[in-house]
Parts: C-alpha cells; sequence; structure tokens
C-alpha cells in the first residue's frame, strides 16, 4: 500500500519534472529573435559614461607576428591613449560565421566583429558605417571602388561594413616545371593554364584549382567565370547565371578538371592549396600570398621556384576576385559604439605598420594610408629575387568584389556561403550532369535566395 | 582434435585482434609521428609518412607550450569536465534508477524521450542557447560550458545507467528492504556498490563528451584563457590556410594519452557498463 502510494508520487514528480524539462528546453529553442536596436541604448542608460573597454574579434591571422603585433602593441598604445581597455579575441577563420550567428542570436557579444568576406546578410544587425567611412576618406583620400563595393548596400543606402583591407589571389606557379614542360610559357591565360597542364600532370605535377565546398574553391571558379563573361548577377542584381558564357567556363572547368588535375581538388579545402605548392607536387594554384609565405619559411629552396601571376585571362577580360575581404562592422547592440568608431578612423588611418606586419598580405582598403606600396613590394627581404612580389602593384586592376559586376549583397553572400558554384563546377566535372543542367541546376538554386531577399528589401 | 580446433581457433582470432588494434592504434601512431616530423619531411610526398627521413624536432611541441595556451587549454578542459561528470552522475544515477525501476512502460518511453533529445545536434541548439547563456551573464565564462554540457551528458548516461539497473536482480533490492532498509539506504548500500561498473562508464563517457564538444566551446567563449582545448587549438594553430600540423598533432595526442589511459585502467569494468543492459 506504502508502496503504491510513492509510485504515484514518483510518477507526479517525474510528470512535473518531464513537462518542466520539456518547456525548459523548449523556451530556449522557440525564444523570439530579439527587437534590433533596442540593446544599443540600454548598456548607455546604465552607464551614462563611454563603457571603458573595447571588444574585438577577428580571425588568427596567417602571420603569428600581426597578431603579437595587434595584440600586445597597437591596441595596448591605442587604449592607453584613449583610455580604454581593448580585448582582443582570436577565432579560426572558417568559424566566423558561426560566432557572429551566435552573438546575434544573444544580442551581445565583441563591439567589432572582424569577418573575412562581405558580411552582406548580417546588415539588418550592423549599424550605418556611413560616418566612419567619410571621417576615413576626409583624411586619407577615398576607398578602392572593389571595397565598397563589398560593403555598401545601394538598395538600402547603407554601408554595412567597413572594410580595412583586402587580399589579392595571385597565380602560385612553378616557373621550374612550366619551363621543363613547355619553355617560355607562362599562366597568362586560362588556355595556358589547360594546354601546359596536360602536359605539367602526364609530369606528375598536376594543376590544382579546388572545385569542393571552400572559400578557395569559391573564389578561383568565380574568377574563371568573371574571365569568361559569365556572372551571377547584373548590376541590378538580376540572376544571369544561365547564359552561353557560364556554359562555356563550366565546359572549361570540365576540361581543366580532367585533363589537368586529379581527383584530390574535389576535397579541396582551405590548407589544401598550401599544402599541393609545398609539397612540390603542384605545379599551378590560385591562392593568397600566404602559399609562397609558408614555402619562404619551411622550403626556402623550393620557394625561389615558386612565382606569382596575374589572375589568368580568359576569353572575354582578365578578371579575377580578392582572396578575402577584411571587413569590420560595429553591431547594433555593441556597448562601446564611439570607441568602436574611433579605433576604426585610427587603425585604418595608420594601416601602414599593418599593411607591413602582415608580409603584404593586407592590402589596405584605402591606399592612400600606403602611398609608398608599389616600392615596399618591389624589395622584399624574404623573396629570391626581392622583387618577385612586384606583380602585386597591379592587383587592383584584375581584382573585384564578390557580386561583379553588381555589389556585394545578401543573396550574393548566400549564394557563396552555400557553395552553389563549386558545386555547379563539380557536377559537370564528375559527369553527373552535363554543363547545361549544371547551369539550370545552379539557376534553380540561386534563383530562390534572390527571390528572398529581395522580398525582405535588401536587393 | 580439441587441440588442433583450439590452434585453428587461437589462429584466426590473433590475426583479426592485430589488425583492430592496429586499425585501432594507427591515429595515434600517425599523430606522434608527426608530433615529432620536420615540416619539410612532412611536406615531401617522396618520403616514408611514418618514418623519419628528416631528423625529429622539438619544435612542435615547444611552438605548443611556450608560444599558446595550451596547458592553459588543458586545465579548463580537465575543470569542465570534472565539474560537468560530478553533475552527471547525480542527475543521471536517480534518473536512471528511477526510469528503470519505478515507472514501468511510461518510464520506458520517458527514458526514449530523454535519449531522444541527445540527438538533437548542437550546430541547432548553439543560437537559441546563445541567448541563454547571455541572459544569465555566462558569456566568456567556463560556467558557461559547465551549465550547457549536462544537457546532453545526462540524457545519454540516463539512458546507458537505465539499461544497466534493469540488469540489476529486483530481488536483491527487496531483501534490503525487507531487512529494515529504507529505499535511499537500498541505493547506497546495495544498488550503487553493484552498479559501479555503469557509473564508471558513465564517468568516462561524459569526460570523453566534454572534452571533445566543440560547438558550444566556440560560441559561448571568445577569451583565449577561457577557451578549452577543442576550441583553442583550432584557433591558434589553424591561421586561415595555415595548419601546424605537427603542433596540432601533438595538441590532439597529449590529451589522448591521458584518456586512453583511464580506459584501459578500467576496461573490464567499462565492458561490463556497457554490456550491462543487454543481458537481461
Amino acid at each position: 500500500m506504502v508502496r503504491q502510494t510513492r509510485t504515484i508520487s514518483r510518477r507526479q514528480f517525474l510528470k512535473t519534472f518531464g513537462i518542466g524539462l520539456a518547456a525548459t528546453g523548449l523556451a530556449a529553442a522557440c525564444a523570439p529573435p530579439a527587437a534590433p536596436a533596442q540593446p544599443q541604448t540600454a548598456p548607455a542608460a546604465a552607464a551614462p559614461e563611454q563603457p571603458k573597454t573595447l571588444k574585438i574579434i577577428q580571425w588568427s591571422h596567417f602571420v603569428p607576428a600581426y597578431d603579437e603585433w595587434f595584440d600586445k602593441e597597437y591596441t595596448k598604445t591605442w587604449g592607453e591613449e584613449n583610455g580604454i581597455e581593448v580585448i582582443v579575441d582570436h577565432i579560426s577563420f572558417a568559424e566566423l560565421q558561426a560566432r557572429a550567428a551566435a552573438e546575434v542570436a544573444a544580442q551581445s557579444g565583441h563591439d567589432l566583429f572582424g569577418f573575412l568576406s562581405p558580411p552582406a546578410a548580417f546588415e539588418p544587425e550592423v549599424i550605418d558605417h556611413a560616418d566612419v567611412v567619410e571621417e576615413i576618406e576626409g583624411k586619407v583620400g577615398p576607398m578602392i571602388p572593389l571595397a565598397k563595393q563589398s560593403t555598401y548596400n545601394p538598395k538600402t543606402g547603407k554601408w554595412f561594413g567597413l572594410s580595412d583591407n583586402w587580399v589579392p589571389d595571385p597565380i602560385h606557379w612553378r616557373k621550374d616545371l612550366w619551363e621543363q614542360a613547355e619553355p617560355g610559357a607562362t599562366p597568362d591565360t586560362w588556355d595556358d593554364i589547360l594546354r601546359v597542364g596536360r602536359k605539367l600532370k602526364e609530369m606528375g605535377h598536376p594543376v590544382g584549382i579546388g572545385i569542393s565546398q571552400d572559400i578557395d574553391a569559391n573564389m578561383a571558379l568565380r574568377a574563371m567565370m568573371y574571365s569568361f563573361g559569365s556572372f551571377v548577377q547584373d548590376e541590378e542584381a538580376n540572376v544571369v547565371i544561365n547564359s552561353p558564357e557560364t556554359v562555356e567556363v563550366v565546359k572549361f572547368g570540365r576540361a581543366l578538371y580532367q585533363e589537368t588535375m586529379t581527383s584530390e581538388v574535389l576535397a579541396w579545402d582551405a590548407s589544401s592549396n598550401n599544402r599541393f605548392i609545398i609539397s612540390g607536387v603542384g605545379s599551378v594554384i590560385l591562392n593568397a600570398i600566404s602559399a609562397i609565405r609558408t614555402a619562404e619559411k619551411e622550403n626556402p629552396e623550393l620557394a625561389k621556384n615558386i612565382w606569382l601571376w596575374k589572375t589568368p585571362a580568359g576569353p572575354v577580360q582578365r578578371l579575377g576576385l580578392e582572396h578575402v575581404m577584411g571587413v569590420y562592422v560595429i553591431w547594433k547592440f555593441a556597448a562601446n559604439v564611439e570607441g568602436a568608431k574611433k579605433f576604426l578612423v585610427d587603425l585604418i588611418s595608420n594601416y601602414r605598420t599593418a599593411f607591413l606586419k602582415s608580409e603584404f598580405y593586407n592590402f589596405p582598403s584605402f591606399p592612400g594610408v600606403v602611398p609608398d606600396l608599389k616600392d615596399l613590394i618591389a624589395e622584399d627581404e624574404a623573396a629570391d629575387p626581392p622583387d618577385k612580389y612586384a606583380i602585386l602593384g597591379t592587383a587592383e586592376e584584375w581584382a573585384t568584389n564578390v557580386g561583379h559586376p553588381g555589389t556585394a549583397n545578401a543573396a550574393i553572400d548566400e549564394v557563396f556561403n552555400t557553395f552553389i558554384i563549386p558545386n555547379m563546377f563539380a557536377r559537370a566535372a564528375r559527369d553527373e550532369m552535363t554543363p547545361e543542367e549544371a547551369v539550370q541546376w545552379a539557376e534553380g538554386e540561386i534563383r530562390p535566395i534572390f527571390d528572398k531577399w529581395r522580398e525582405r528589401g535588401f536587393i | 582434435m580439441i587441440r588442433a580446433r583450439k590452434i585453428i581457433a587461437q589462429g584466426l582470432v590473433y590475426p583479426i585482434a592485430i589488425g583492430f588494434a592496429f586499425l585501432s592504434a594507427f591515429p595515434f601512431l600517425w599523430m606522434l609521428v608527426t608530433a615529432f616530423k620536420q615540416t619539410s619531411d612532412l611536406y615531401n610526398p617522396q618520403n616514408v609518412p611514418f618514418l623519419f627521413t628528416e631528423p625529429p624536432t622539438l619544435k612542435h611541441i615547444k611552438l605548443l607550450f611556450f608560444d599558446t595556451l595550451y596547458p592553459r587549454w588543458l586545465w579548463n578542459t580537465a575543470l569542465v569536465g570534472i565539474i560537468v561528470v560530478g553533475i552527471t552522475v547525480l542527475l543521471a544515477t536517480p534518473a536512471g534508477y528511477s526510469l528503470a525501476r519505478l515507472t514501468g512502460k511510461r518510464g520506458e518511453q520517458l527514458g526514449i524521450g530523454i535519449f531522444l533529445t541527445y540527438l538533437v545536434p548542437p550546430t541547432l541548439l548553439f543560437i537559441p542557447l546563445s541567448r541563454v547563456v547571455a541572459n544569465l551573464g555566462l558569456q566568456d565564462s567556463l560556467w558557461s560550458l559547465v551549465l550547457v554540457y549536462p544537457s546532453f551528458t545526462v540524457p545519454f548516461s540516463t539512458w546507458l545507467l537505465m539499461g544497466f539497473f534493469k540488469s540489476i536482480p529486483r530481488e536483491l533490492e527487496d531483501a534490503a528492504l525487507v531487512d529494515g532498509c529504507s529505499r535511499i539506504g537500498t541505493l547506497v548500500r546495495v544498488v550503487f556498490p553493484i552498479s559501479i561498473s555503469g557509473i564508471l562508464t558513465v564517468i568516462i563517457f561524459t569526460f570523453t563528451l566534454a572534452t571533445q564538444e566543440f560547438v558550444y566551446g566556440l560560441t559561448f567563449i571568445s577569451t583565449s584563457a577561457q577557451k578549452t582545448i577543442s576550441v583553442g587549438v583550432p584557433t591558434d594553430l589553424i591561421r586561415g590556410d595555415v595548419f601546424y600540423w605537427g603542433s596540432l598533432m601533438a595538441a590532439a595526442l597529449i590529451p589522448s594519452i591521458f584518456i586512453g589511459i583511464i580506459y584501459n585502467s578500467f576496461l573490464d569494468r567499462f565492458i561490463a557498463g556497457i554490456t550491462g543492459g543487454a543481458i537481461r
């Protein structure tokens, strides 16, 4: 009898506990999105004075010395001069999007968030950076068009970010191997790469252009598309992917894969380009200069044979992309919006040291801050010969933004992050679809994304 | 005849066992070799991957311990792991026992329901949970992980222990009750002592789950000094497209050795705990 009573009691307990547990979980999972912009004023109301801290989060730079300088020298000095404690956190670049999404969900986090691609999808969550851009341009001169195209939304008239730097994406090629394959040849055009690449593959040194769900593949394949006159959108953000030019470039990509590359490129990741060229196997990659810089440190003899070239020309033009785009945003919910703005103005106005500390990786988005850039890159201590990096002096002529000829926008951002373009190329390269079918498939994926963002008023 | 069969059986068992052992040990061998290999040796495809063509180096270990906060991340991981183990054992043991013994079929259904919550991936939960963590003021604090990790360790452990408790004969408890023990006394004096294998399994599983968790660690903590191994290591040793393979392998190997020792020290009990529910 007693036992029965206890059983009922436990059941009641379990029922209550179970319902409570489920309700707690559901409450957490279904919490409504926070009202935008509200928290921006809340901390100010609680503390009328300027907040004494400035929290920054950004990627772990490929040059450790850059982070050392930024974290322990620059921000410390700036903080002392402005009476603000600057806290810098780092994160692996692949995790930036997830971290940003979490901060937005929590409506709390860092004052300055450093992205490596235009974060157009976060436009509703960030302040308009127009006044910061205006102030910097007043001090150091105009921003390069590529940076503006990546951070300004003409539809809403909002600067959804501020680019401090952009990174050129040159060809890295093994001059010694190319000389053996075809004396005097250079990777000047995509046709050159296909033609010489066939011989290089036979020599055991294939081409390495990623066709995978990876940022490097995203960039390289778009560069190929642009040079063939193929684009995702036009200047008015209309989807134009399904064009004869896209079919042509997909056919070319298929041929390049099947005749000059190995199946490794279908599983390319962020480290693959570097590993491929430093192993001595790869003959051509398209990458930021982190690849050759790593070779200079790990294998100086090999580095002597790795040379840089402009993005290859296609049948229509020579046009590629930046490799990555450094873009800072100030969240609407940032606790120290004014401090963040001042930090950006001061950092970008004095960007020369950042450029040098990054070993020429971070090209300034406001070129006026490093007027002698071409002279500096023409005489590099680590390079052999010292003017190996001089070709990057023309990078602005052959680099454009993701979303060209339109601007980077939320739809382009989503297309980029869902890897539709690499998937399109991969389906044709693996003969799962004909090039025409692959292009139609891509259009079917891209149109709903544009429709969604157009409906929301962001394009 | 019997002797011949035995020899044949052993002849089959040993190659299979050795094959499995090699397969299991292979990742650790790879980590060990890579941790001491020079980068140029590692990258050269002409070199045998498991041998040192160039002299071994301690460069990667030095980088790990002196140029990163690795010792601190080890400590943070251990601290979080131990606290989460404590919480999990405290919650999952009575929950598992209750569900196994006291609620009949509804208990089984509830047990399955609890286990199903374990299957909801952190990649879906981290966004709503980040609001909870922010509202509690726990961002950038190890306590955020202590709060959140039991959300996946408790359901799994409860389910595991439920099966284990079911394998314990109810007659033992009845005998203790007849002898004058209270329900709590029966649990403490009879049930828990013979459930040590199951509880030990829960401890090891929970500690392993807490050690390897990544998504919550990434989204709730950004301060370097507060990171756990799973977040701190890729942050400092994967710099854009440059991977510090030697240091990465060393960073992964060191906690693996520790966990490997724990697993092997309690191997018999661990197997008993895992298979406890299977013999009922």
